[in-house]
């Protein structure tokens, strides 16, 4: 039942994440990148990590996607190409480029796999341990986002306002 | 119960970073490379809370929260920046925005 299940987030999100390359539409890019977000908080929830997961669900999913609508709603991007991409362009040498990226990842990942398959742990991250790290081990870095975020809010109004 | 999936995560983590790569290098819209980086960012964590629940190590999913918190911060300069772009000079594509003055 379970194996079911992530095997359809599986499909789905690479799927959705496939579309999100390939349409030259950025609404439906847009869209498609949510329900990849959405595939993947499943994906979260099934390997039992639920704080991620409503992390994802509520800042990707939720917050960064909004204000990713709203700027393609404010640029309105023309639509002068095609919904997909003829099959022979000049884009190949992207695609030559990714796939050996994706190669080297794949020989990092079958390494990693190797070495992973010595311990046989497999444990959840309690969201108490998790704060426990966050306010012990991190806390420079946790109370430096807070500085970030702030730059950030105030760069952005800066920069997108109008003089 | 979970730890099952350990290398299929392995595997979709993987694709999706190189579909996140692929958006990056295939796509001329700064709005859709944009959103490779975002995939990109997903496969991140995806791997980051799979390699935590494997080693039974927290900080794997501390690191998502950065993550997280940096690509909100990101996503908002960013944004804010393609939309300076297009109100100065009309420009969304990433190749056309090649000239260093205002």
């Amino acid at each position: 039942m379970l194996k079911a299940i992530y095997l359809i987030l599986f499909v789905g999100t690479l799927t959705t994440a496939a579309l999100v390359v390939f349409l030259n539409r950025t609404v439906y890019a847009a869209l498609a990148l949510i329900a990849m977000m959405l595939g993947l908080t499943g994906i979260f929830i099934v390997i039992q990590a639920p704080f991620v997961a409503l992390i994802q669900l509520f800042i990707y999913a939720g917050a960064i996607m909004v204000l990713f609508l709203y700027v393609i709603m404010l640029v309105n991007p023309r639509h002068d190409e095609p919904l997909l991409p003829p099959l022979l362009t000049r884009r190949w040498l992207a695609v030559t480029l990714a796939v050996f990226l994706g190669l080297l990842l794949a020989a990092w990942s079958v390494y990693a796999l190797a070495r992973a398959g010595d311990s046989v742990v497999f444990q959840t991250v309690a969201v108490a341990d998790l704060a426990n790290v966050m306010f012990s081990k991190y806390l420079l870095p946790f109370e430096l986002t807070s500085v970030l975020l702030l730059i950030a809010i105030v760069g952005a109004i800066l920069i997108a306002r109008r003089s | 119960m979970g730890g099952e999936f350990f290398g299929w995560n392995v595997i979709l983590s993987m694709l999706l970073f190189t579909l996140g790569i692929l958006a990056v290098l295939w796509q001329r819209n700064a709005l859709s490379v944009f959103m490779g980086i975002e995939l990109m960012l997903n496969a991140a964590n995806l791997a980051f809370i799979n390699f935590a629940q494997r080693y039974g190590d927290e900080s794997g999913a501390a690191i998502i929260l950065f993550i997280v918190t940096v690509a909100a911060a990101e996503a908002a300069i960013g944004l804010a920046i393609f939309l300076r772009l297009y109100r100065q000079a009309a420009i969304i594509d990433v190749d056309k925005a090649n000239q260093l003055r205002g």
